[in-house]
């Protein structure tokens, strides 16, 4: 899709992308209950599928501004502390995927898995400063290993939404193979 | 639309299971580490905004507040084991983190900036005096 279509085409679609991120880490936080690890505060990441989704439908700027939106919607209801460790985490995340999906070939499993590596990360770095120690630092293996799943996770879901959106606005075809009627 | 970006990108790639097992055994091998050089601790550790605030044995079975002046968080101590049972945070991640009696397990709250930690044992030091052996 061209985002520059028009002002309020680009508005609607980035206010539909950012409802679904917003939405999504609504339904992973009800998710993560259920995990064995959620003790460590961890989540599948879902909504990092939206902003790599607008990283490449869209654009760069877009999915950053993405980024920072859904960062101050978890401000502005999760409180500041909150808020900060998701822009601490979402920033890092998205400089190394732009970085990848702009200068690589890497597949979209591993970008997903680095991306969550830098997304933890970021978070133990803030959370060390927020906390002025360092024993945070003990959850690094164990979020390493369920950032490999997360990625694992966001990847192959990142896959199957694009190849589906390719079919669907690059060869205007519908889910079943079948060319769209023309408008 | 920007092609670039999409065109054909793989779902894996032919070394992408090798980085993957890279990563997954380093984060095993240093799981491995902690555990090795852990301890069931004699006293846990209580901090607030880095500084240490309390020293709480867990060999008695105790419920205490932090106190005046720092955060509203209730913790309990059983059976040498210690995990916070209230917490005025609002994402709870202190509570369902559980119960940690090892040194190498931590219970943090972010917005209360306060982090329970089971006391490292530094067994090298202070022990000259201790018998080891008598043959």
């Amino acid at each position: 899709m061209n985002p520059y279509k028009s002002r309020a085409y680009y508005a609607s679609v980035m206010g539909v992308m950012l409802a679904l991120a917003v939405a999504l880490t609504t339904i992973e936080s009800l998710i993560s209950l259920f995990l064995p690890m959620s003790g460590f505060g961890v989540r599948i990441g879902l909504s990092n599928v939206v902003i790599m989704t607008a990283a490449l439908m869209m654009n760069m700027p877009s999915a950053f501004i993405l980024t920072v939106m859904k960062s101050l919607f978890v401000a502005l209801t999760r409180g500041l502390t909150a808020g900060l460790l998701s822009l601490s985490g979402g920033i890092p995340a998205f400089l190394i995927m732009a970085l990848l999906f702009k200068r690589t070939r890497s597949s979209y499993i591993l970008i997903s898995i680095i991306s969550a590596i830098a997304h933890m990360t970021g978070q133990l770095i803030a959370s060390s400063i927020l906390l002025k120690s360092i024993f945070s630092i003990y959850y690094a293996p164990m979020l390493i290993a369920t950032s490999i799943l997360s990625g694992v996770c966001t990847g192959v879901i990142l896959n199957a939404e694009l190849k589906m959106e390719w079919r669907l606005f690059v060869h205007n075809e519908n889910a079943e193979g079948r060319p769209n009627p023309p408008q | 639309m920007d092609k670039g970006l999409l065109s054909d990108r793989p779902l894996l790639n032919r070394y992408d299971p090798m980085i993957i097992l890279l990563l997954l055994s380093l984060a095993l091998t240093a799981l491995l580490l902690m555990w090795h050089y852990g301890n069931f601790g004699v006293n846990a550790e209580i901090y607030y905004n880095g500084e240490l605030i309390k020293t709480v044995p867990l060999k008695t079975d105790s419920l205490s507040e932090l106190g005046e002046g720092y955060p509203n968080m209730t913790y309990m101590v059983s059976e040498g084991r210690i995990r916070v049972i209230s917490s005025d945070c609002r994402d709870k991640v202190c509570i369902r983190s559980g119960t940690i009696r090892s040194s190498y397990k931590t219970i943090v709250c972010l917005p209360n900036r306060v982090v329970i930690k089971v006391e490292q044992i530094r067994e090298n030091n202070d022990n000259d005096n201790d018998i080891d052996v008598i043959l």
